[in-house]
Formats: C-alpha cells, structure tokens, sequence
C-alpha cells in the first residue's frame, strides 16, 4: 500500500487548496516536508487521521476549528475537506472527509465519501487494510517520539506504551475470533437454552445456578486478562509521566523524599511481614498443642515398655527353633560351645518363656512404633523451635533453648507476637508522620507530585502482580466451571428436553474453546513475527550485534547478542529503536492483511518474513526534534532504509541533515507560514531559496501554503 | 505445517462433530457479519447448537 497523494481544502491552516503528492518509488522512499513552528505540521499529520478515521492524535487540539479561518471570514459556510488517495494492490482507493463551518463543532458533523476504483465503497473497506488500533503506529506524532516509554525499558515487563497486542489482532482481523468468543458467550444464556418452563427440579436449579456462577467468575476473569495489557501499558506510560512531573519540582528534594518514603513504606511492609509470620507461628504452634500431649504419652508408654522388659515380661530376642537346637544338642548353635548344666536350665527357662511371650512381641513392635513416633514428633518440634527462634532473633527477644518444649515455645512466641505489634505500629506511625509533615515544593493544585507518582507507579505494581497470576487463576476456574457443567448436565438428564439443553450449551463451550485458543494462538505466533520483523528492521537501521527479546506482555528488551544482558543504547540508537518499532508492525502489515483477507490466519501467522521491500507507509511527525544535533545524522540516515515509503514533516532547523539523504528523498515540499508574528525566513534545498515563513500584519492567526520544491 | 496450524488442527480433531460444525458455522456468520450488526448472531447460534444436539441424540 502507498499512499499516492493528500489535497486539503481550507483545513485549518492551509488555507485554499493544497496539494501533496508523494514519493513512490523504490529508491526515492522519503517524502520531506519542511515547515516552521506553527505551519500545521501535526496538523498535517492529523489531516491523514481525520480523513481515514475521524480522529486525531493525542495532544491535538482545537478539534472543534476545522475549517480555515480566513475561510469562514469570507464565507460562512466555508467547507473544509481532505482527500486521500492510496493504492493497494492494484486498486485506487480514496477517501473524502469534509464539514463545514456550521457542522464542524458537532459529533459526527462531517460527511466521508470513499471510493474504491472509481465505484462507491464503504469506510470498512479502508479499515480492513488500516485498521483504526493503528491509528497512532501508523500516523506518529513528535510529542509521542520523547514519551514512548518503549524506549524506556529498565527491566522486564517495562518499555511497552503500545497495545501491540491488540494492534496485531486488528491487524489479523482478530477481531472475528474476539466476537465469537463474545458470541458464543451470549449465545449460552440465550432464552433458547433456558430450562424447559414447566420443569421444576431443585437439586438441578441448585446444580445450574452453582455452575451459572462458576461461569460468570470465569468471563469475569477473562475480560479483565483481555483488559489489562492495556491497562498496564496506561498505568506505566501514566506512572513515567507523573514521575517527569514529579522530578520538576526541586528534584533533588523529591529524591530525598522518594528514598525516605520508599524506605518507611518498606520498614512497614516488612513489620507487617514479620506480624504475619509470628501469627502464622503462633497458629502452628496451636494447631499442634496435641504434639505437647502426645509426646508425654509416647514417652511414658515407651518408658512403661521398657520397664516390662527390664522385668522380664518381653520375649527373648532369640528364635524359638534356636533354643530348641540348643537344648536337644546340648550346644549353643550360636557360639558352637556345650553347654553346662547350668546352662541347660537358663535356656531351658528362656525357652519356656519364648513360649508363653507370644503377645509380649507385639509389645516390642509397638515400642518401636511409638519410637518412630516420638522421633518424627521432635522433628516437627525442632523445625517449630527453628521458626520461634529465627523470629525470636529478629525481634530481639530471649531465645528458646535447644531443649524447649511446646510450652517454652509457645510462652516465647507470645512474646514475639507483643514486640512485633509494637514495631508495626512504630514503622506505621513513622511512615504516616513522615507523610504528614512532608515540606517539599508543592504545585499549585497543592497536590504532592510524589504521592501521586507512587500511587501510579504502586497501581503498575498490582496490574503487573495481577497480570503474573491471572492465567493460574482462570485454568483454576475453568476447571471448577468444568466440573460444575458435569454435574448440572448429569442432574439435567432427566428429561429429554433438558437434556438437548445442556448438551447445547456443552457444544457451545467446546466450540468457545476452539476460538479461545484461536486468539491465543493469534497473540503468541503474532509476538514471535513481530519479535522476528523488529529485529530485522532494526538490523537494518543499527550496525550492532543485539538481539531484540519481544515479552509475552509486548515488552521489549535489548540484549547483547547471545546472552541475557542488556545493551546499551545511545540516544539515537533509543530513537531508532522506536522507529524500528513502528516499522516492523508497518512491514507487518501487508502480509497480515494479506493473510486476513485469504482467511489463512491460523496457517500463516507465525512464519511471516519482513523486508524493507514490502511495507504500509508511516507519517512521522518531526522524529528528530527529540535529539541533539549530534544524533540526528544517524537517525536521519536510517529512514530511507525503514518502508518503501516515509512521509516526513520537519522544521528546516536541520536542513542540511536531511540534504545529505537527498538522493532518497523523491519529493520535497515547504510549508510556506504567513503570519503577522512570523519572520520573513528562506530555507535552501538542492541549492536553491524557497520561502520558508513570511511576515505580513494582514494575515492573523496564520496561514499556510504547500509548495512542492523538488 | 506450521506450529499456529498444527495445534489448531490436533484441537479441531478431538473435537465433537457438533462443535465442529458449530464452529464452521460461527465462522462463516461472524465474517458475514464483521461489519453489520452482530446482535442476533446469539440466540442464532443457541439454536443451532441445539438443533445439531437434537440431529445428534441416540448417536
């Protein structure tokens, strides 16, 4: 796809009819736009996203002054339009957006024509090939080029401003598998599959609601995993804003008073964590007060049994059969020695009392049963008498000795419990006069900047810890919605009606899982085609070995090249990596929206290979006004190398950065500005003057013209 | 055949025939319907599933 040519009409600045026509060929990518300081170059970039959307980018103001000044001044019921034509494949495609004067305030007060060769198409047809969730990868404004957090990423899970999960799905047309999950969904609680009216079973009412319930846990799950890759990406794009506005009010101060409050916050959360293990402590201990009794019991029966045999009422530990030997022998069948008379009557004893010990065996086996017992009881003591002691230590209360039993453990946890009371409410107490009496440069609104950047930061950290566990706890639900669907099927197989009922919806939910794992599917091989197409984009832009590591959130991460650590990125080479970044998913797109139209989604995605050769365009708007002077050679020289087509508006400030990539530059414009404060300026392109802005009291606000230059 | 493919297809085959034919037919109805209003498309589906579970009872 290219973009072919832009004709506004009284659009805001660019008063009177305007005409861009772009760079299309090969080798000749760039189409350069030189304009001053309020010449409407973001207005430019939001003529493209007015015309195939209806929308702006974000910090684009005075949405409600459309129509050119001057315009109305003449006549007031000028009309504004802008008409972009684009090829694709091999159909023209273009796209006329237009209000007037009246209309231009209202929603939708605009009229849009679209035409696809000639013959009348619809605004869906441009969609499909520019999705509306591109919106702001395909049309980039400069603001957007200092704040993308993904250039920002200090670890994991950091550097994502971008949904870029949902920008592939658009792209896939995922958007299809998404409503038919949604679908599917309704379709089970649909009148259609209610129980029958006249059917009245209440251990089948019970067993519906119960998994009813299940179920409504498990959507609800599920649309907040939908929602918060998002969400998070909002919190920490939020969070990094509040922590720059934060920084401007005395940094050095806030530094101080960020270290102190991290510092009290943790002293609390680690007083609340030792409370909570001396009370998870003290509940073992209770939950084992048996231990205390049972090892008294064991003992005296063990030391009973011992007694008995002392006494001699436990058998022998010789066999019977040997004695028997013995005796009939004369000799020990042991030692082989004959024996005496006396001997003879001490075995023939013995052997009169293997006789009669039958029961005392069992005597034995208990013994060593309750020995066993008794050992594995001091086991669990010793571990217990560990906890209390560690604990004890920490808290800098007496410590049990090696020998304490339960009752010694359980009269030092108590202790323990009292001392860590008394530390959690000190840290709290501390922390919340630290807060209190915080006498730090305020901003007007007298809001603390700090506070609310932690707050921020603090709700990145639970989006982040929710995003971590959340696909545990929906297997764990679907599991229990699983297990309840069995069972309101079972229970509803008394009647036949009931029965198709059930077995509808377990079709429903069989079929829901199929798109489930679409999506999914959908998520993960498009991550793995992204990660492929931004390490080749940016290989193409940066002569450094690195390998680009795409999260399974979307966060990116650059790392040495064949190992784990990171590498460190210049300025420029940060900035090309947010280029690089907006350029894979362009160099992406036609091959999705290729394999979207085919309906190959699940073949396809997964193995796509990206080259500079087959691109969407992109608009960046100013992308070198970020960087110094030194880092702009770099970047610039990168662009021709990104999409067969770049479209660029920038000041002249650096004309002769963009003069050394000339040869690329297949057409070149000035944004000429008019205005009573402007200063009569020239810009030089291939040697040549062109007016670059002129004074003139007459003209107010501003007015501007597009003059093509080369 | 790619990994996306081959996952997709051992899901597909140890599928029921019902919710194979739900499948194909959501499919078709949601590209159909892409664009348009989408309101119907669950008490349509509801009834499908209900008339494939009807075709398919004693089966």
């Amino acid at each position: 796809m290219k973009f072919v040519s832009l004709d506004l009409h009284n659009w805001r600045s660019f008063h009177g009819h305007n005409r861009v026509d772009f760079a299309t060929e090969e080798d000749r990518p760039v189409t350069l736009l030189l304009g001053p300081n309020g010449s409407g170059k973001t207005a430019l970039l939001n003529a493209f996203t007015w015309a195939l959307y209806g929308k702006f980018t974000e910090g684009f103001d005075y949405h409600d002054h459309l129509v050119n000044i001057e315009a109305i001044a003449a006549d007031s019921n000028a009309q504004a339009s802008v008409e972009l034509v684009f090829l694709h494949e091999s159909d023209e495609f273009r796209v006329k957006r237009t209000t007037d004067a009246r209309r231009q305030a209202s929603e939708g007060g605009t009229e849009l024509v679209v035409t696809k060769n000639g013959v009348r198409a619809t605004e869906d047809d441009v969609h499909r090939i520019l999705p509306p969730a591109l919106k702001d990868l395909f049309f980039f404004p400069a603001e957007s080029f200092s704040t993308a957090s993904v250039l920002k990423g200090e670890s994991p899970g950091d550097g994502t401003s971008f949904d870029i999960g949902t920008a592939i799905r658009a792209m896939l047309s995922g958007d299809v598998y998404e409503n038919a999950i949604a679908d599917l969904r309704e379709a089970m609680n649909s009148n259609a599959l209610k129980p029958p009216m006249n059917y009245r079973d209440e251990t089948v009412e019970t067993a519906r609601r119960a998994y009813e319930q299940a179920l409504a846990e498990l959507h609800a799950s599920d649309e907040r995993r939908e929602s918060l890759p998002a969400l998070t990406a909002q919190a920490r794009e939020s969070a990094l804003k509040a922590k720059k506005e934060a920084e401007r009010y005395n940094p050095d101060e806030m530094r101080k008073w960020e270290n102190r409050y991290k510092e009290l916050d943790h002293s609390v959360g680690e007083a609340e964590q030792i409370v909570s293990r001396v009370n998870s402590a003290y509940t073992e201990l209770a939950r084992r007060s048996h231990m205390h009794f049972a090892q008294c019991a064991v003992a005296t029966a063990i030391a009973r049994l011992d007694l008995a045999e002392t006494a001699g009422l436990m058998p022998p530990r010789i066999h019977q059969h040997v004695l028997a030997k013995t005796l009939a022998k004369q000799t020990c069948l042991l030692c082989g020695e004959h024996l005496t008379e006396a001997g003879v009557a001490r075995v023939s004893n013995l052997y009169a009392r293997v006789a009669d010990a039958e029961v005392a065996i069992r005597g034995v086996e208990i013994r060593t049963r309750l020995k066993q017992h008794l050992a594995l009881l001091a086991n669990e003591l010793s571990s217990l008498r560990e906890e209390v002691t560690e604990l004890a230590t920490l808290l800098g209360v007496d410590i049990p000795d090696a020998s304490s039993d339960m009752k010694i453990l359980a009269s030092v946890i108590r202790t323990c419990l009292d001392v860590a009371d008394r530390v959690l409410t000190q840290a709290r107490r501390e922390f919340e006069d630290f807060v209190a009496a915080s006498d730090i440069d305020m901003p007007a609104d007298g809001q603390n900047p700090v506070e609310i950047a932690m707050v921020k930061q603090a709700l990145v950290d639970q989006l982040e810890s929710e995003l971590e566990k959340i696909d545990d706890l929906i297997v764990e639900l679907k599991g229990r919605a699983q297990r309840q669907f069995a069972d309101y099927e079972k229970k509803s197989g008394k009647t036949r009606e009931y029965a198709r009922k059930t077995r509808a919806i377990s079709i429903l939910l069989e079929s829901m899982e199929y798109f489930e794992e679409a999506r999914k599917g959908l998520e993960r091989f498009g991550r793995e085609d992204f990660e492929k197409a931004i390490n080749t984009t940016y290989s193409d832009l940066v002569n450094k070995e690195f390998n680009i590591v795409v999260g399974s959130d979307f966060s990116i991460r650059v790392l040495v090249a064949g190992t784990t650590d990171r590498l460190p990125l210049s300025q420029s080479e940060k900035v090309l990596l947010l280029i690089a970044f907006l350029g894979a998913i362009a160099r992406l797109a036609p091959h999705y929206e290729k394999i979207a139209r085919l309906g190959d989604q699940l073949r396809d995605t997964g193995g796509v290979e990206t080259s500079q050769k087959h691109g969407f365009p992109v608009v960046l708007d100013a992308p070198t006004s970020p960087l110094d002077d030194e880092y702009e050679i770099e970047v610039v020289s990168a662009l021709p190398h990104l999409l067969p087509q770049v479209i660029v508006p920038v000041s002249a400030k650096s004309v002769d950065v963009w003069a050394r990539i000339s040869k690329h530059v297949g057409a070149a414009y000035v944004m000429e500005l008019t205005s009573k404060n402007a200063t009569n300026r020239t810009v030089r392109w291939n040697g040549k003057d062109f007016t670059y802005s002129t004074q003139d009291d007459d003209v107010a606000p501003a007015r501007t013209r597009i003059t093509r230059i080369s | 055949m790619s990994d996306f493919e081959d996952s997709m297809r051992r899901l597909a085959k140890g599928m029921s025939p019902e919710a194979k034919a739900v499948v194909r037919y959501v499919l078709k109805s949601e590209h159909k319907n892409r664009f348009s209003s989408r309101s119907t498309l669950p008490e349509m589906y509801a009834t499908f599933a209900l008339n494939e579970a009807k075709s398919n009872e004693g089966s």
